[in-house]
């Protein structure tokens, strides 16, 4: 073993070029792996978290026939706890209405939350552009596009006509930008309590709504949620709502699945066929070896020696190289604002993968030169001196 | 003395479809501590005889016997230890390692056979490279000697795990007159003071010459053996 | 050991080149002994029984002085054996050709065979050592030779030698090839895969070749 281990360090040092260029080839695929990795996987979190980041992931309604949940408190404090991987569960308690300004009639969604809950899901503080929260009942905040369309300004007072004919009078305390131009035209946002009596909801709400610590489980989640509900609640997630999305990021997912087998096929044609070579111009080397009584198997073990070398040599630098090409891309490829174009992920885990992978796929690699090698005869390298 | 080679109706055929046969039915024996030399035209077998000897080479039929073990019913791994142990070889283009030094090389078959090397066979290696006078070159990569330094690095080498035989071919085929003198005398000095069987297959003259005994092999067969 | 030898040894050990030459040729002088005799008696036995000391290299310089001085004791005897030939009276018609094969540089036998042949009445020619196969064949183109002797030393030149047999066969059949020396000696048996005609082992069996004691004519 240690012997096999010292000529296979021996052969790698004598032509250090060769060597270099091997693990080079290595490395550059392990690079191309980690980089488009992680800029598969940045850009995935970063589409995942814009589109579903400030949504809520998994709603909870009501199918009954008046649509509103009842005892709501008890069933937000069982779900906090008797789920695993939940969090930010918020209630909210929705309703249609009309709103009146110059004489025009915009179609809104007022929506009441408990904005200390929801902070979590809507992160309202930071989509806050002016004015503050509400904090008293009959107080609301309007999206950037009905202000503008409407001219409502801060301070004030609407009136907002619910579907069920009641007129409300409301305070406009604050500006929101959800970014989502739908949103900031339909939404007002409003406490609990004020959706709650505009509405007649008395005590309930018209919806549980909760984020999850891994958006990709929702659908599990959901599901063991909806099987603890009582008939008349649907827990439905946002994979069930955006299916489409979900279709293009795996779809990406297999691209970039495909790009790295290929890379790493490429990487394992390569060092067969090089550390093949090899064995050619260390047959001489290979056949005094055997002369002299080394075993087929010690032999053999020379080359995957150096197959499993240049493998870690190419991880490591593969690993610096696929690093630096990320941070030169988060550096230089970037947004007007100075944001990168797309944040880069990098998971510790998925480099110590891929690294780990280009190790193995070297040392098969090296199988085929060490049976060549074990099964050189030593004759023909005596007689064909 | 006894006989430490024992060839017994030696047939080698080379291929499969165009059956050239290399030897016939060749009887030889070799007697221990002796000093042979085989002569013979290129083509006439005498390397072929010389590999399977040395079981590099397999007879098609016919036994071999070295030091009282049949070898050639041996499997690959067998083999390989006997050559470790029982002979060492010594090739005209003597075939060092190069990626490694003269002492290295020389420690070699140890290192082969038994993995570390303790300080008692590194000072033999050591008195084995000042045998051949290379104490001051030892450390050289063999690449940085010249072709006699080289051949003797690889007798060292030879010597290294006291083999009972010798066997080489052409040993100083490629060496200047002066250094086949040099090659030649530490053979021979080898053969009395260690009892070391050699087998030499050799044109040169001042070797055969001086041999305990010459085997001509012609046409695959012996045809002079005095 | 004849007392003759047991004084020239004593001579010779001390290299004394001028001594020993006086001693043969002061034998001969006398008729004491004949040239066959100081050739088996003395001089052959002088070169065979140099005994081996630890040192090879300083046998060799030894060998080679004491050779030296074997062959000026050799020039100096030839009208011995031209005197000795005039007595004899016989002529044979027949010519030999002494020579060693390649490589082949001892070649004292060979110049004892010549001179033996001489006396015998043949026409001998002295060829002398390291002589190869086409200078051989040269020598048979512008001289009919009827026998060619080859005297070898080393059991190495045995080879060289079957091979030169062959190929002076095949040039011409009816020549007599006669084989002697060292290496014949040690090679026993095997000398006869040289196909000689005759094999000798001392010069005395030269008288042989033509009848002579054995009553069978070779040459």
């Amino acid at each position: 073993m240690k012997l096999s281990f010292n000529i296979a360090l021996r052969f790698l040092n004598s032509s250090k070029g060769q060597t270099f260029l091997i693990a080079l080839g290595i490395a550059i695929g392990v690079s191309v792996q980690i980089f488009i990795g992680s800029l598969i996987q940045g850009l995935q979190i970063d589409l995942v978290d814009t589109t579903i980041g400030s949504q809520p992931q998994i709603t909870i309604t009501s199918t009954s026939d008046d649509k509103l949940i009842g005892d709501y408190e008890s069933r937000l404090s069982d779900i906090s706890s008797d789920y695993e991987g939940v969090k930010h569960v918020s209630p909210s308690a929705d309703g249609p209405a009309l709103v009146t300004s110059d004489e025009e009639n915009y179609s809104i969604l007022v929506r009441g939350l408990s904005f200390e809950a929801a902070e979590g899901i809507y992160k309202t503080k930071e989509r806050l552009v002016e004015g503050s929260l509400p904090e008293n009942k009959n107080e609301v905040l309007i999206g950037t596009t009905l202000k503008d369309e409407s001219g409502i300004q801060i301070g004030d007072e609407v009136d907002v006509l619910t579907s069920s004919g009641e007129n409300q009078a409301l305070t406009v305390t604050g500006i929101f930008d959800f970014q989502v131009a739908n949103l900031n035209s339909s939404w007002v946002l409003t406490t609990l309590e004020t959706a709650q009596s505009m509405f007649s909801y008395d005590d309930r709400i018209t919806g549980i709504e909760m984020q999850v610590e891994d958006v990709f489980l929702a659908d599990t989640i959901s599901s063991d949620i909806q099987a603890d509900l009582p008939e008349d609640l649907l827990a439905e997630n946002w994979k069930d709502q955006n299916a489409s999305l979900l279709s293009g990021l795996n779809g990406q997912s297999v691209s970039s699945y495909m790009i790295q087998v290929f890379v790493m096929i490429s990487v394992l044609l390569g060092i067969a066929s090089v550390l093949a070579i090899t064995v050619v111009q260390k047959s001489r080397q290979i056949g005094i070896l055997k002369a002299m009584g080394i075993r087929d198997s010690a032999a053999s073990l020379i080359f995957v020696f150096q197959g499993l070398m240049l493998g870690i040599a190419g991880a490591i630098l593969g690993i610096l190289l696929g690093l630096g090409l990320a941070y030169v891309f988060t550096r230089f490829a970037l947004n007007p604002d100075g944001t990168p174009v797309v944040p880069l992920y990098i998971n510790p885990g998925f480099i110590a993968l891929s690294a780990g992978f280009a190790i193995v796929v070297s040392t098969l690699a090296a199988l085929i030169p060490a049976r060549k090698s074990s099964k050189l005869n030593p004759i023909e390298v005596i007689r064909n001196a | 003395m006894r006989n430490v080679i024992e060839l017994k109706k030696i047939n080698k055929i080379y291929g499969s479809q165009v059956k050239t046969q290399v030897l016939f039915d060749l009887d030889l024996a070799i007697e221990e501590g002796s000093f042979n030399s085989i002569i013979g035209q290129s083509g006439s077998g005498k390397s072929t005889l010389l590999n399977i000897i040395g079981t590099l080479d397999q007879p098609t039929d016919g036994e071999v016997y070295i030091n009282g073990k049949r070898t050639d019913q041996m499997n690959k791994n067998e083999l390989a230890t006997l050559r470790n142990e029982t002979i060492g070889f010594i090739f005209q283009f003597h075939y060092l390692l190069p990626e490694f030094t003269a002492l290295e090389n020389v420690l070699m078959p140890y290192r082969i056979q038994y993995g570390k090397v303790p300080a008692d066979k590194l000072k033999r290696a050591n008195e084995l490279m000042a045998l051949v006078g290379l104490e001051k070159v030892k450390n050289n990569k063999a690449t940085n000697m010249s072709g006699g330094q080289q051949q003797r690095t690889a007798i060292a080498r030879a010597l290294m795990n006291s083999p009972k035989i010798i066997l080489a071919d052409e040993p100083t085929g490629n060496l200047d007159s002066e250094t086949t003198e040099t090659v030649y005398n530490l053979l021979r000095d080898i053969n009395k003071e260690m009892g070391t069987t050699f087998i030499i297959i050799t044109h040169d003259r001042r070797i055969a010459e001086t041999a305990d005994r010459i085997i001509e092999i012609k046409d695959g067969r012996i045809a002079l053996d005095i | 050991m004849n007392k003759n030898l047991m004084d020239f040894l004593s001579i010779i050990e001390t290299e004394n080149r001028y001594k020993a030459l006086q001693f043969v040729l002061d034998r001969l002088e006398k008729k004491e002994l004949s040239i066959l005799e100081v050739y088996e008696e003395i001089l052959a036995p002088a070169l065979n029984l140099m005994v081996p000391s630890e040192n090879e290299n300083v046998d060799i310089w030894k060998e080679h002085v004491r050779t030296s001085i074997i062959k000026t004791i050799l020039e100096n005897a030839y009208p011995y054996v031209m005197k000795e030939k005039e007595e004899k009276g016989i002529s044979i018609s027949k010519t030999v050709a002494v020579l060693c094969p390649p490589e082949e540089y001892h070649n004292v036998g060979a110049r004892m065979v010549t001179d033996i042949l001489t006396i015998l009445g043949y026409d001998a020619i002295f060829v002398d050592s390291n002589t190869p196969l086409r200078v051989i064949e040269a020598g048979m183109d512008i001289r009919k030779i009827d026998c060619i002797a080859i005297s070898i030393s080393n059991p190495y030149h045995l080879v060289s030698t079957r091979d030169i047999i062959e190929a002076v066969r095949k040039k011409d059949a009816s020549v007599k090839i006669i084989v002697g020396g060292n290496a014949i000696k040690k090679a026993g048996s095997h000398a006869d895969l040289l196909k000689a005609d005759y094999i000798v082992t001392s010069l005395k069996e030269l008288e042989n070749l033509e009848g002579g004691t054995s009553h069978e004519t070779i040459i």
